[in-house]
């Protein structure tokens, strides 16, 4: 390590000292300084010391301990103290005191020891005959002064300073004086009872000045003073001069005299303290540009959140603007009037997403007469409000509930004998409702229900849907989400439901096999226009088959997480499917095995009519190229996911805006090969671009 | 018909209470509604006149309005720093139904 050089000055880069030094502002200009004004004013006294006759002493000793620590209130401890050690001469004790600190200054430079174990050192009476000569030679003190700081020094610095504030023929201004004024005034005051002679050399009041701040922490440390303490808050620049909260200090603007607090402020570049109403002055502008740091801060968060959401950029509608506005005060609505269900169904859906659509808050969206309700988030929602729905509105039509998760027997059995004219109802997230229940819900109403849709509950079971598939014959809308009991006998019942347009089973918690599916769109395929198996991760190929026989009208096709499809199948499904004019919503995310060759299919297929698709984490896909993009043309292409294919460069991107003249939105979430640079369309939406989000 | 509607000049809007808000035809047609109606093929009879009268609001809201109008003209098309544009929540039931209306 370097720091054994410490002493001839600590210069090399990987010095932690010197780093610590630099951090803290401290140069060895400024603490050469400090050192030859404390030695200039040590010598002083020593002169004075020696003038004196012996018998002065003790007297002399004790003015220059007060003067030393006038701004403390612990005068009289110290003069007890030095009172102990009278038989000193003066002259001897002087000299022995300065080898003591030198070596102190030396020590600390060399090996950075803790602070007990350098007083201990300082406290050696022991002569040594080497350092005294060092001593001797100014200019050797010299250039130890300009490369080790320690602690101590800026402490000795510090406690000159703080001498001199507290002397009445001295001001604060001595301390920008420089050496000479400096070594004149310090002498001039500690002199004062005595009458000043000669001037002192330089080297002799740098000696000096040493052995009286020595003497002046040992009798601090006598005392029962927390000396390191101290040093530790003396010794950056900025806290050098910052005397404890409750001392006197001068304003560095005004020079006014007042009472240092915690707040007080320091001055400009971090050197002494100013006044309250000084301080105050600069407030404004530190306020200022604390705010403008939290706008930006919070512009940060808002545009990353924005782009999460896939908000677009830009200025919102007035429209937008109001329909914000009233879904954060909409605690304080009284009623919404007649305002249009466009905005009604806006405003519903951001307090839902806010997750505060509350009984008081529900009841707004009531309107007697209505054909429409949906709240989509009902989890605050008490089950005599949902009662209170079918009271309210009896007229519903489509009734939409999301979240229901305190809807109970008697609000269904409500629903039921109540709603007349009810043909639309999906009730997601009920899982309080029996099997019984939805049993005499279909036996009820069935004949007229047209739509049904219910998820997440696991009382959902073979006699519910039974009941469901007798009493529903025109049923056309089914939506079977994430339900626990949901077997292949299950879907085996759906065949006895010829008229389904759209069926999804989503995410069945028991596997579901190819065979009953199989099934089922062999009777009610021809009509379906949307398929969703999403999850149903034992499907097959052979599924994919019946889809290509049987679903001429098929327009909505989701089968994410088929994880046993092969490219093979999916590139059947598409070959030659001449009964189906074209998907526009194809959703085949997670289906691992699409090559680019299946994908080439597809595009094939139905590049002319897909406005929405999705291939997130297609991993396969471009493995050897993309090229195969410039040989065909998404003409109604909106949206693309492409997300966690790691082949997407910037090169794709532009090669797909090429052929897609309508895409609006691309998702790219983990495709790390996508920077900054590609060119995008002006009106192009791209979400989770990796240099977005670390920007 | 954006084209079809001339953007230069001024036209006036008048709210129910008698208040008059000259504006460039520019800022004004922003509102896509105000637009068709500028339209010289329909030849509506605002169109020759140069003024609109809009008897569904007072001047409180087609002052706020109008504000819009040039807040939108002023940073359309900026990127960063855009200010939020004011609403006081009162107004904003009221202000939601014409900004309808209006297509704005």
């Amino acid at each position: 390590m370097t720091r054994r050089s410490g002493a001839r000055g600590v210069r090399g880069p990987t010095s932690a000292l010197t780093e610590f030094l630099r951090e803290r502002g401290i140069d060895a200009n400024e603490i050469r300084r400090r050192a030859e004004g404390r030695a200039a004013r040590a010598l002083a006294e020593a002169t004075q010391a020696a003038q004196a006759a012996s018998v002065d002493q003790d007297v002399h000793v004790r003015v220059t301990a007060q003067g030393l620590d006038g701004a403390d209130d612990d005068g009289g401890e110290e003069e007890e103290d030095i009172r102990d050690h009278p038989a000193e001469s003066s002259a001897t004790a002087a000299a022995r005191r300065t080898i003591c600190v030198r070596r102190v200054f030396c020590n600390k430079g060399e090996d950075g020891e803790n602070e007990d174990q350098v007083m201990a050192d300082a406290d050696d009476d022991e002569y040594n005959p080497e350092d005294f000569e060092d001593e001797q030679d100014p200019s050797a003190n010299r250039d130890k002064g300009k490369g080790v700081a320690s602690p101590q020094t800026a402490d000795a610095a510090e406690n000159s300073r703080k001498r001199r504030r507290s002397t009445t023929t001295i001001t604060v201004n001595v301390r920008n004086l420089g050496i000479d004024d400096d070594d004149e005034q310090v002498a001039e005051a500690s002199s004062s009872k005595l009458k000043k002679n000669s001037k002192p050399t330089k080297a002799q009041l740098k000696k000096l000045k040493k052995s009286e701040a020595k003497k002046a922490k040992k009798a601090r440390r006598d005392a029962g003073e927390d000396v390191s303490d101290d040093d530790d808050n003396d010794f950056g620049p900025t806290t050098a001069a910052v005397p404890l909260p409750g001392q006197i200090a001068f304003c560095t603007e005004c020079n006014c005299r007042f009472t240092v607090t915690p707040y007080t402020k320091t001055g400009p570049n971090g050197e002494g303290m100013l006044c309250h109403p000084c301080g105050k002055a600069s407030a404004p502008v530190e306020a200022a540009a604390r705010k403008r740091k939290q706008a930006a801060r919070t512009t940060k968060k808002s545009n990353a959140r924005a782009l999460l959401d896939g908000e677009r950029g830009g200025i919102k509608s007035l429209q937008e603007l109001c329909i914000q506005l009233v879904a954060k005060h909409i605690d304080d609505v009284e009623a919404l009037g007649n305002i249009g269900s466009y905005n009604m169904d806006k405003i519903c859906q951001i307090i839902s997403k806010n997750r505060s659509l509350t009984d008081h808050t529900m009841k707004l969206f009531l309107e007697n007469g209505d054909t429409t309700l949906s709240l989509y988030d009902c989890y605050k929602i008490q089950p005599a409000n949902f009662r209170l729905i079918a009271a309210c509105v009896p007229t519903l039509r489509r009734l939409h509930l999301k979240y229901c998760g305190q809807m109970n027997d008697e609000c269904l059995d409500y629903y039921g004998t109540q709603l007349k004219n009810l043909e639309v109802l999906e009730l997601y997230g009920a899982f309080n409702v029996t099997e019984d229940c939805y049993v005499r819900f279909f036996k009820t109403i069935g004949r007229q229900l047209k739509e049904f849709g219910v998820s997440d509950t696991s009382r959902f079971r073979l006699a519910a849907l039974n009941a469901l598939v007798d009493n529903c014959p025109d049923l056309e809308v089914l939506r079977l989400r994430t339900l626990t009991h949901l077997d292949d006998q299950c879907i085996r019942l759906l065949t006895g439901l010829p008229n389904l347009t759209v069926l999804e089973i989503s995410e069945p918690s028991m596997e579901l096999t190819d065979k009953p599916i199989i099934d089922v769109l062999n009777t009610c395929g021809s009509g379906l226009k949307e398929l969703n198996l999403n999850g149903c991760s034992k499907l097959t190929d052979y599924t994919l088959e019946a889809i290509h026989n049987c679903c001429g009208k098929l327009e909505t096709l989701s089968i994410s997480h088929l994880e046993m499809v092969t490219n093979e199948g999916l590139s059947r499904l598409f070959i030659g499917w001449d009964i189906n004019y074209g998907l526009r919503d194809l959703n085949i995310e997670r289906c691992q095995n699409l090559e680019s060759s299946g994908f080439i299919r597809i595009i094939d297929h139905s590049g002319n009519t897909l406005e929405r698709l999705s291939v997130n984490s297609c991993k396969e896909l471009g493995r050897d190229d993309w090229y195969f993009f410039c040989y065909f043309k998404f003409k109604a292409l909106e949206e693309i996911d492409l997300s966690m294919i790691r082949t997407v460069t910037d090169d794709v991107i532009e090669q797909l805006l090429a052929i897609s003249p309508h895409l609006k939105v691309i998702k790219a979430w983990g495709c790390h090969k996508l920077t900054e640079s590609v060119k995008l369309r002006e009106d192009l939406h791209l979400i989770g671009r990796e240099a977005d989000i670390l920007s | 018909m954006a084209d079809a509607a001339d953007d230069t000049g001024s036209l006036t809007l008048v709210s129910n209470d008698g208040f008059q808000f000259v504006l460039p035809k520019k800022t004004a047609f922003t509102s896509k509604t105000i637009r068709n109606m500028f339209n010289k093929k329909s030849g509506y009879i605002e169109a020759k006149e140069n003024r609109v009268r809009f008897d569904e609001m007072n001047a409180v809201i087609l002052e706020k309005i109008c504000e819009y109008f040039c807040y939108k003209e002023k940073y359309a098309g900026r990127k960063g720093d855009i200010p939020d544009f004011h609403i006081p929540p009162e107004m904003a039931l009221e202000l939601m139904t014409m900004a309808d209306f209006l297509e704005t």
